[in-house]
């Protein structure tokens, strides 16, 4: 199936391919949302059930919806994201490798070539776990 | 503070956090986002207005340690937030529930964002898993 920008249509599957993440993914997180000793206390980390370091949630969120817009929306002079729902289902740690898949379950075109769209997204991890799935809605304004 | 300290309806104001350009650049460096502007103004990408919000839940301090994991977040973004714009947030615990070993709960807390002419440019629930005192 093609899927640029200007030939998506309903059911068409956007796939992000493999982002690794690094210590500096951990920074990510840290900038904006602060820690709650939850992520980066290595020693208090280790004695949860992560085991160790996690990376925020919304950072894995963050980079892969980045990733999909730097993928499929290249040709989108303007993106307004207006809705984001994503539930947390599993840990990523550095090192550990991240895939998406956004799936498009509606599309409108109110006028000339913006498009409103609705996704619905998996995001995995090293090629099987489940560690986020969410939806998004999107509209791309003016190919350039 | 624990799962015990946040009954349905309790409810805070956070302190402002400045949008500068610096936010946005490195945003958008770090995490792969397109530059965006409104009227000329670069814009901050919705998941940094998500991410800058959840930090000042975080500047709140009540769940230093006790916080277990945001299991879902869901938002929605009502206005633009541009370079020198100063948000702050309004919580309230809209949901709480112990979960049956009682040594955890989940608390939904439902969030306004405010700039400062005291619009609302995003709205958001997070869902969080804390320590239930029993847990101690």
């Amino acid at each position: 199936m093609n899927n640029d920008f200007e030939s998506i249509q309903i059911g068409a599957v956007l796939e992000v391919r493999e982002q690794v993440f690094s210590e500096r993914d951990l920074i990510l997180g840290i900038l904006w949302e602060g820690d709650a000793q939850l992520h980066t206390n290595v020693p208090g980390m280790g004695k949860t059930s992560f085991g160790t370091t996690i990376v925020h949630g919304n950072s894995v969120t963050s980079k892969i919806i980045g990733r999909l817009f730097r993928t499929h929306f290249k040709s989108v002079e303007e993106i307004i994201v207006s809705e984001i729902d994503v539930a947390y289902l599993g840990a990523v740690h550095v090192g550990d490798t991240i895939q998406g898949k956004f799936r498009i379950e509606d599309l409108a075109s109110p006028a000339g070539q913006s498009k409103m769209l609705s996704m619905a997204f998996e995001v995995t991890k090293n090629g099987q776990e489940l560690v986020s799935k969410g939806s998004m809605k999107v509209e791309a304004a003016g190919n350039q | 503070m624990y799962f015990e300290d946040f009954p349905v309806g309790k409810s805070g104001v956070s302190v402002g956090k400045t949008i500068s350009l610096t936010d946005i650049e490195l945003y958008n460096e770090m995490a792969g986002w397109p530059d965006s502007t409104v009227s000329g103004i670069k814009a901050a990408p919705a998941m940094l207005v998500t991410m800058i919000s959840a930090g000042l839940m975080t500047r709140q301090g009540f769940y230093e340690g006790t916080l277990m994991g945001i299991l879902n977040n869901a938002w929605w973004y009502k206005a633009p937030v541009v370079v020198g714009d100063t948000l702050k947030i309004k919580y309230r615990v809209s949901k709480a529930s112990l979960t049956k070993r009682g040594d955890k709960g989940i608390i939904v807390f439902s969030i306004n964002v405010y700039n400062q002419k005291d619009e609302i440019v995003a709205e958001g629930e997070m869902k969080a898993m804390m320590r239930a005192r029993e847990s101690e």
